[in-house]
């Protein structure tokens, strides 16, 4: 049975459409991401689902019930926000506790299940302390504390590790993934970062423009990106565009620049002249001093920068017409070095082809 | 933490330059209302000389005269009413204001600036008109037949609370705005999420936040209040006698400074007492008093 499911859901405000005709089902139990630039809607979607934001058109179902016009009250949600959203006047017992007291729980319940909760977040005994006394990341805990205390349907998470540092936002995944695990909680979050998507989902929804773009595992997104869109968000990716010189036996040839051309390996039909883009990953592509031989594809290139990250190596390439690649090397020392000439080459079969012009450089 | 040096490596302390405006406002705020208090202590000896004896005699006049006595209990609990009064409309209003998302709210606080800033006199012509035998108010109650005599809201009591709390309920509405304002939203979003109705997160919620600016709003309202002078006249009919009033009287009829002195040295010492007597009472052991979004 599906925890939460959006039907068709659309929401304008005035004349802006925020959410466009947005349909999913969240499996019970499981951590759905939505991912996508600001202004993609993502929040929008997160506040219709928590009832905020009321739909312009469409069914929002939470468990089995038909919560579209419902305030957030009565959804059964439980929520955590950016700026952890702590009552500063309460004691972090009496934060936790707040879901509970709304619904007329008894002191000695009350009083267990907050216990609970600061062990399940690892922060026993804080009961009395106040928000003001604790470090972002512990007061990130103690909200999502307050979000599980009554046992919600779904939890809902709105870009909740955008305050903290790098480190510290690492940790607190690793926590709310803990967490999540545990309890089984079927689960909406909301990011902009794609790594973090990455680390916490079963699924993610890739937004843009108000509209779902793609929905699936970490592993298809990245490996099996439906649109350039998708594959220059999730991951960084190497466009090429040009257009087909000769379509194949499962290959097409793109030229992508005077006497230059590509090959892709794809199921794909497209017609001689189509403009196209060739998506390539970093670690797919390899500096050479050569030309590939033997069906590799080969472009050339100086190169411009080189950036050493310990365990790999990004190597920025400058080709002829001004093409910027990006090559990464596993390992990061190689003996390439800025200003050198090389060629980049890689296997067909490691690059998607969309149709349409190459979207904007992104790196 | 050692203060800052200040002193830029060209050597002109820029602190200096304060000094002046200090001493003069200094001298022009403390000169004169010493001598005003010292005058307190001196007896009226007619034609507006005073005594050279230093002596408490005006004081203990007061204390034991019950005229002035009931002038104190009148103006402490017509202030104390409009100020109370005067929160309980400019709360939700404030709330209203602080929470608005449309563009209209900046012609709305220019509104209630200009309210704030037209002379008392003039909202009170506008008063006596709104509360007369045939005004906006009797004329339409009449016309109904909801009561068959006019309600008599002039040159009263009633008049003269009408009086102080719209002269200072657009102070408190501003002021509270401002409190409001400094409570993220997002709190309040928190607390419906969590299962809170509207008036569960206004009571655990927005008010223990607001506490110290609600109280800190009221207190300016009231001590306002305790200044009653142009409402009291000319809405009390002359039976409305505040102390300010019978300062005035003293003053410029009787032209008895002294006693005078010692009506307002009175009046300023309980208005003194009255905030740091309630302000300790109401902010003791609430430790959320302290905390709050504002820094």
């Amino acid at each position: 049975m599906s925890q939460v499911s959006l039907d068709n859901v659309s929401k304008s405000f005035g004349s802006v459409i925020a959410v466009d005709r947005v349909s999913v089902e969240v499996n019970d139990g499981e951590f759905l991401v939505l991912l996508g630039p600001s202004g993609c809607g993502k929040t929008t979607t997160l506040r219709l689902i928590a009832g905020f934001v009321l739909p312009t058109s469409g069914v929002i179902r939470i468990g089995d019930r038909n919560v579209s016009s419902l305030p957030p009250r009565k959804r059964n949600i439980g929520m955590v926000f950016q700026n952890y959203s702590l009552f500063p006047n309460m004691t972090i017992g009496e934060n936790i506790a707040f879901g509970l007291r709304e619904r007329k729980v008894d002191k000695a319940t009350m009083a267990r299940r907050v216990t609970e909760l600061l062990n399940l977040i690892r922060l026993p005994g804080i009961e009395d302390r106040y928000s003001e006394e604790l470090s972002g990341g512990q007061q990130q805990r103690v909200a999502l504390a307050r979000a599980l205390a009554y046992t919600p349907n779904v939890l809902l998470m709105d870009e909740p590790l955008g305050a903290l540092d790098r480190k510290l936002r690492e940790a607190m995944q690793t926590e709310i993934h803990r967490i999540q695990r545990e309890l089984k909680i079927t689960t909406v979050f909301v990011t902009h970062d794609q790594e973090e998507a990455m680390s916490l989902s079963d699924r993610i929804a890739v937004m843009a423009d108000g509209r779902i773009q793609q929905i699936g595992s970490p592993e298809e997104l990245y490996g099996r990106p439906q649109s350039a869109f998708v594959a220059d968000f999730v991951g960084k990716t190497n466009f090429l565009g040009g257009r087909v010189a000769r379509q194949a036996d499962g290959t097409c040839a793109v030229a992508v620049a005077d006497g230059v051309s590509v090959a892709v390996t794809t199921e794909g039909r497209f017609s001689v002249g189509d403009p196209v883009t060739v998506a390539t990953r970093p670690e797919s592509l390899r500096l050479s001093s050569a030309a590939g031989e033997n069906g590799l594809n080969s472009v050339p290139g100086k190169i411009e920068r080189r950036r050493f990250l310990g365990n790999i190596g990004h190597y920025y390439v400058r080709t002829p017409w001004s093409k910027l690649l990006l090559v990464e090397t596993a390992g990061g020392v190689t003996h390439y070095r800025t200003g050198d000439d090389v060629w980049v080459v890689w296997e067909p079969d490691l690059s998607l082809i969309y149709p349409g012009e190459a979207p904007q450089e992104s790196t | 933490m050692s203060a800052p040096d200040n002193s830029p490596a060209y050597g002109v302390r820029w602190t200096l330059f304060l000094w002046p405006a200090v001493v003069i406002s200094a001298v022009l705020l403390l000169f004169p209302q010493g001598l005003f208090i010292w005058n307190s202590f001196h007896e009226d000896v007619g034609a507006g000389r005073i005594d050279d004896a230093f002596t408490l005699a005006n004081y203990i006049s007061i204390l034991t005269d019950s005229f002035y006595l009931r002038s104190f209990w009148l103006t402490f609990y017509l202030a104390l009413g409009a100020a109370l009064i005067g929160l309980v409309f400019a709360f939700p209003t404030a709330y209203w204001l602080a929470r608005m998302r449309s563009r209209w709210i900046s012609h709305l606080i220019v509104l209630l600036l200009i309210s704030l800033f037209v002379t008392i006199i003039i909202k009170i012509m506008g008063i006596t008109v709104i509360l007369s035998q045939q005004g906006m108010i009797n004329g339409p109650l009449l016309w109904l037949g909801i009561i068959d005599k006019p309600l008599h809201m002039l040159s009263n009591r009633v008049g003269v609370l009408i009086g102080l709390i719209q002269y200072t309920l657009p102070l408190l509405v501003m002021m509270l705005f401002s409190v409001i304002q400094t409570i993220p939203r997002s709190l309040e979003d928190a607390a419906e999420v969590h299962g809170a109705t509207r008036l569960s997160m206004f009571w655990r919620v927005l008010l223990p936040m607001a506490k110290l600016g609600v109280i800190a709003s009221t207190f300016i309202a009231f001590n306002l209040g305790m200044g009653a002078f142009t409402s009291a006249i000319l809405l009390g009919g002359g039976r409305v006698l505040t102390l300010p009033i019978l300062i005035q009287e003293k003053v410029m009829l009787d032209i008895e400074y002294g006693f005078g002195a010692t009506l307002s040295t009175a009046l300023l010492l309980v208005v003194f007492l009255l905030n740091v007597v309630a302000a300790t009472f109401l902010m003791r052991g609430s430790r959320a008093a302290t905390r709050g979004a504002a820094p």
